[in-house]
C-alpha cells in the first residue's frame, strides 16, 4: 500500500497547482490561435506546446546543465535553453541566416530613402526603454530588453534577452511574437488615424530592376560597415547578410535552400519550443509581466507612429510622393507589416501595389533593430 | 531613479538613436553610390564586351571573305582545268 501512496505522490497530479493550470490554458490558447486563426502559426504553435510541457510538474525537463550536474541530471529543454540561448546564444543567429536567405535587398537599392522609415520606426524601442526605466522596477539591462520588443523582431529580442536579462527571455520573446501575430489589430487603427484618405491612395511607381552586381555589392558593404560601427551586432548582421549572399550569388542554390528551409525550420522548432518552456507559472504570475506586456504594446504603437509620421515628413520634401502606409512596415515584423501596408493601401485604392515598396522599410527595420540591439549589448551589459 | 543609471540611460538613448539613424542614413548614401558605380561598371563591361564582339565580328567577316576568295579561286582553277 505504501508503494502505491509513494507512486501517487510521484505523479504530477499531486504537485500541480492552479497557476500551472492557468498556464496550461494559456498554452492551449496559443495553440488555438495558431491553428484556428492562423496567426503566426510557425511561432505560436511550438511556443504553446512548450508552455504546456513546461507547466507539467515534476518532469525535470527544464533543469539546466550545471558544473556539478550528475549523469543525465539535466533536462532536455534546460540543455537547449542553456546552449541554444543563454550560454552560446546560437539559435537567433541561425534564424537570421535563414531570414537573410529569403530577403531581397532590391527594394532598398531601388529606393534607398525608404531606409529612413526603418530608422524612424526604432523610436518605439526607446519609448518602451524609458517607460520601463521610469517604473523603477527594472534595471537598465532589463529596460533595454523590454525596449527591444518594439523592434518587432523575434530573434533580435531573444538574442538581446539572452545576453542582458535571461530571466526575462521567455516573457519578452512571447510578448514580441504575440504582438507580431496581433500586428493586424495594432497597426491598422493607427494607420487610418495618422493618414488621410488621399495619402493612403497615393500610387507609387514600380521599382526599377536592380542588377545582380548591386544585390551582391550593397549587402557586402552594409555588413562590413555596420559591424565595424557596432561590432556587437555582428552575430545577427553577419548571418543575415551571409544568408542573403548565398541567395544572391546564385552559385550555391543548395546552401541557400538549406539556410532558408531545413536550417531555418530546425532552428525555429528548437527556438520556439525552448522559448515556450520559459513561460512557467513562476515567471508569468508577476506584476512585472503585466507591465512588460503594456510596455511592449507601447513600443509597437510608437514604432508604427514613428514610421508613419516620418513618411509624411519625407513627403514634404519629395517630388515623387511615397505612400505613408509603407512607413508602418519599418517596425520589422517581416513580412506581416509589409503585407498589412499593402492591404490597407489596396482597400483605399485597388490599383495600389505597395508590397514591394513596403519591403524596403521592413528590411531596414531588421537592420535597425539589430543595430540598436548591438548598441544595448555594448553599453548596458552589467547595469 | 539613481543618477548614474539616469546618465547611463541618457547616453544609451543618445548613442543608440544617433548610431541607428546615422548608420541607416549612411546606408542610404551607400545604396545610391552602389547603384551609381554598379551602373558605371556594368556600362564599362558592356562597352568592352561590345568592342570585343565587334572585333570578333570583323575577324569573322574577314575570315569569311578570305574563305569566299579561296572558294572562288578554287572554282576558277577547276574551271580552267576543265577548259584546258
Amino acid at each position: 500500500m505504501s508503494e502505491f501512496v509513494d507512486f501517487l505522490n510521484s505523479t504530477g497530479f499531486v504537485a500541480i497547482n492552479w497557476k500551472n493550470c492557468v498556464m496550461l490554458l494559456v498554452g492551449l490558447f496559443f495553440i488555438y490561435i495558431a491553428i484556428h486563426k492562423n496567426l503566426e502559426p510557425y511561432e505560436l504553435l511550438p511556443i504553446g506546446l512548450g508552455v504546456i510541457v513546461a507547466n507539467l510538474p515534476l518532469t525535470g525537463l527544464l533543469d539546466p546543465p550545471m558544473i556539478n550536474s550528475g549523469y543525465q541530471e539535466s533536462g532536455f529543454f534546460g540543455i537547449f535553453f542553456h546552449y541554444g540561448l543563454s550560454f552560446w546564444n546560437i539559435l537567433p543567429p541561425i534564424i537570421f541566416l535563414g531570414i537573410g536567405a529569403m530577403t531581397d535587398f532590391g527594394p532598398i537599392i531601388a529606393n534607398p530613402k525608404v531606409l529612413l522609415l526603418g530608422a524612424a520606426a526604432q523610436i518605439g524601442i526607446f519609448c518602451a526603454f524609458w517607460g520601463a526605466l521610469s517604473t523603477g522596477m527594472f534595471s537598465l539591462s532589463q529596460s533595454a530588453v523590454i525596449g527591444i520588443i518594439g523592434g518587432a523582431d523575434g530573434p533580435t529580442t531573444i538574442f538581446l534577452s539572452a545576453q542582458l536579462a535571461p530571466e526575462l527571455l521567455g516573457v519578452t520573446a512571447v510578448i514580441a511574437y504575440s504582438y507580431m501575430a496581433a500586428i493586424g489589430f495594432i497597426q491598422p487603427p493607427l494607420m487610418r488615424l495618422l493618414t488621410t484618405k488621399s495619402e493612403r491612395k497615393i500610387e507609387m511607381k514600380p521599382s526599377r530592376d536592380v542588377s545582380k552586381l548591386e544585390k551582391i555589392v550593397f549587402p557586402c558593404l552594409t555588413m562590413i560597415i555596420v559591424i565595424l560601427v557596432v561590432p556587437k551586432s555582428a552575430p545577427l548582421i553577419s548571418m543575415f547578410i551571409i544568408g542573403n549572399l548565398f541567395k544572391e550569388s546564385g552559385v550555391v542554390p543548395r546552401l541557400s535552400s538549406a539556410a532558408s528551409n531545413e536550417l531555418l525550420n530546425i532552428a525555429t522548432i528548437f527556438l520556439m519550443i525552448t522559448v515556450g518552456t520559459q513561460l512557467t507559472a513562476d515567471t508569468v504570475f508577476k506584476l512585472d509581466t503585466i507591465i512588460i506586456l503594456l510596455l511592449g504594446l507601447v513600443a509597437f504603437m510608437f514604432g508604427t507612429i514613428g514610421g508613419l509620421l516620418s513618411a509624411k515628413i519625407m513627403n514634404l520634401f519629395l517630388k515623387d510622393k511615397i505612400n505613408p502606409l509603407i512607413g508602418s512596415a519599418g517596425v520589422s515584423a517581416v513580412p506581416m507589416a509589409a503585407r498589412l501596408s499593402h492591404h490597407i493601401g489596396q482597400e483605399n485604392n485597388p490599383k495600389n501595389y505597395l508590397l514591394s515598396h513596403a519591403m524596403g522599410p521592413n528590411v531596414a527595420g531588421v537592420i535597425g533593430s539589430a543595430v540598436v540591439a548591438g548598441v544595448f549589448v555594448s553599453l548596458s551589459k552589467g547595469f | 531613479m539613481d543618477i548614474t543609471i539616469f546618465k547611463q540611460a541618457i547616453n544609451l538613448t543618445l548613442i543608440g538613436v544617433s548610431v541607428a539613424f546615422g548608420l541607416l542614413l549612411f546606408l542610404v548614401l551607400l545604396a545610391y553610390l552602389t547603384s551609381f558605380f554598379s551602373k558605371k561598371l556594368l556600362k564599362i563591361i558592356n562597352d568592352k564586351n561590345s568592342k570585343r564582339l565587334k572585333k570578333l565580328e570583323i575577324e569573322a567577316l574577314n575570315k569569311s571573305k578570305a574563305a569566299v576568295a579561296v572558294v572562288t579561286l578554287l572554282l576558277a582553277d577547276s574551271q580552267i582545268r576543265k577548259e584546258s
